[in-house]
């Protein structure tokens, strides 16, 4: 099927919106209604946690019953509480609670942001590491909507002395007490940014349970372990967080090992920012095209600068073309982008990747680490051409 | 079994289980195959996660033992005394050469709202 050019298929498609809306015009065949029921791949099934299927990422904002679900625990039963209120403590003027009525009152910020698990790729590392074997789905874009912290905190009185972390408590826990909490702290500097939310809408409705509502933490650039939900309390502090998830869990070596050498866990350091990935939407892997032009289409997102240039290979990576970038539309959004390949009958490796402008780019191999975080090796996918 | 093939397994599985993919996709004695330490697994890992996180880890046996250990101060039940049974088990099924398992697709409700 063709693909209409990146930029003329955003213009149209705000243009038909706004048309159909103004004049009940009937909706073209193109702009079909979006799908009402998505499928996930279930890694876990309790608590979830559910891979995004690629062909969901040919949209820039990923629909949230499309988007990726990691869980520590899972929320409580009976989660949330009819009088839910969220607890702002430690070194604040005023410890207040706010009830979800009292945090909508407050200014709103909307941040559209990529939300992508540490570990996506894990499977792919060799040794594979412990731990749920994401492929690429473990990542989405969406546009969450809620209130800075600053001015959370600002509705406590503001910080009391100079804590240099905010600790974050969610509700969620295992059956047993001896289960660490997934108790975290970010550094204050990033829990004042303007563009650290608690978010209460996720894409424009309500924030859900499975997507951490009522309330959850967005740390834009940052891995998705950050993005703490079922949020009970936030208390500015002086130091760290201490527990399993901050002083073991989610932590990256300074320096990369041999697989099967211990890293003490002060030679590693916290996953934050990510680095430069890319992911083909179009075609799947396995699938079968039709011979000729075909539109390769994908996503590309980084921590790192910006989206400097995409590439892309029809020959198994012997030779690249570059790929036409859709519009930055937004700070901590990822970038579409497609390119325009020529099919012959047969087997065909299609490969993307992306270059950022701190240097970053995609390599053909990676190191391993203990956890199998960050993984950004670039994405191939095998396809059948028929003549 | 190459990620390709999910649309026909899920379809497989849809088909299969009549409008509730949950009950069979989630049977945890389907997903562990026969052996002993399969009863122990059953018994003791479930209080805290479904065995599908168990199925699709490919670790070895010294690797299986760190997870029952970690496992054990976490709280399981699994008495210490099984923990090598256990360990054998996994790691004879669950092992860095043994093949993936069919993915499990599920179909999410629409968002309320």
């Amino acid at each position: 099927m063709p693909v209409p050019r990146l930029t003329a298929a955003f213009s149209r498609s705000r243009f038909l919106a706004g048309a159909s809306a103004l004049a009940g015009a009937a909706v073209p065949l193109r702009v079909a209604a979006a799908p009402q029921r998505y499928e996930l791949r279930e890694l876990v099934a309790r608590p979830y946690d559910l891979e995004t299927p690629l062909q969901y990422f040919r949209s820039f904002i990923t629909p949230t019953e499309a988007f990726f679900v990691r869980s520590h625990f899972g929320p409580p039963a009976d989660w949330p509480p009819a009088a839910f209120a969220l607890e702002i403590k430690g070194l604040v003027q005023k410890p207040v609670s706010l009830t979800l009525a009292d945090l909508r009152a407050l200014p709103s910020h909307s941040v559209t942001c990529v939300i992508q698990c540490a570990g996506n790729g894990r499977a792919f590392y060799r040794p594979r590491p412990a731990g749920a074997q994401w492929h690429w789905g473990a990542v989405g874009n969406a546009r969450f909507t809620g209130v800075k912290l600053k001015d959370v905190i600002a509705r406590a009185g503001g910080l009391q002395g100079s804590p240099a972390h905010l600790g974050v408590v969610p509700a969620d826990h295992a059956p047993s007490p001896q289960t660490p909490l997934f108790n975290r702290s970010i550094p204050i500097e990033k829990a004042l940014d303007e563009d650290t939310i608690l978010a209460y809408d996720m894409n424009d409705a309500p924030l859900n349970v499975e997507h951490g509502g009522p309330l959850r933490l967005i740390v834009p650039g940052w891995a998705g372990d950050n993005h703490v939900k079922w949020l009970l309390s936030i208390s500015p502090q002086t130091d760290e967080t201490h527990g399993f998830y901050m002083d073991t869990g989610y932590r990256y070596p300074d320096v990369l090992g041999e697989p099967g050498v211990a890293i003490p866990p002060e030679k590693t350091h916290h996953v934050t920012d990510m680095p430069i990935k890319s992911i083909i939407a179009n075609p799947l892997d396995g699938e079968t095209v039709s011979a000729g032009h075909f539109t390769v289409q994908g996503v590309a997102f980084t921590s790192r600068g910006e989206i400097d240039r995409v590439e892309v290979s029809s020959d198994g990576g012997a030779s690249w073309q570059p790929a036409e970038l859709g519009p930055d539309r937004a700070k901590y959004a990822w970038r579409l982008w497609q390119a325009d390949v020529q099919l012959k009958p047969g087997a065909a490796t299609l490969s993307a990747r992306a270059f950022d402008t701190a240097g970053g780019a995609q390599p053909a191999a990676q190191e391993w680490n203990p956890s199998g975080y960050f993984w950004n090796v670039y994405h191939s996918v095998g396809v059948e051409v028929r003549a | 079994m190459k990620f390709a093939l999910a649309p026909l397994a899920a379809a497989l599985l849809l088909l299969a289980t009549s409008g509730n993919p949950a009950r069979a996709i989630d049977d945890p004695g389907k997903l562990l195959p026969p052996g002993p330490g399969k009863d122990l697994v059953l018994e003791h890992c479930q209080a805290c996660h479904s065995v599908t996180l168990i199925v699709q880890q490919h670790i070895s046996e010294k690797g299986w033992t760190g997870e029952l250990v970690k496992m054990e101060k976490w709280g399981s039940t699994l008495p210490a005394d099984d923990n090598a049974a256990v360990a054998a088990y996994l790691e004879k099924y669950f092992n860095p050469d043994s093949p993936d398992g069919p993915p499990r697709m599920r179909l999410t409700p629409k968002q309320p709202g």
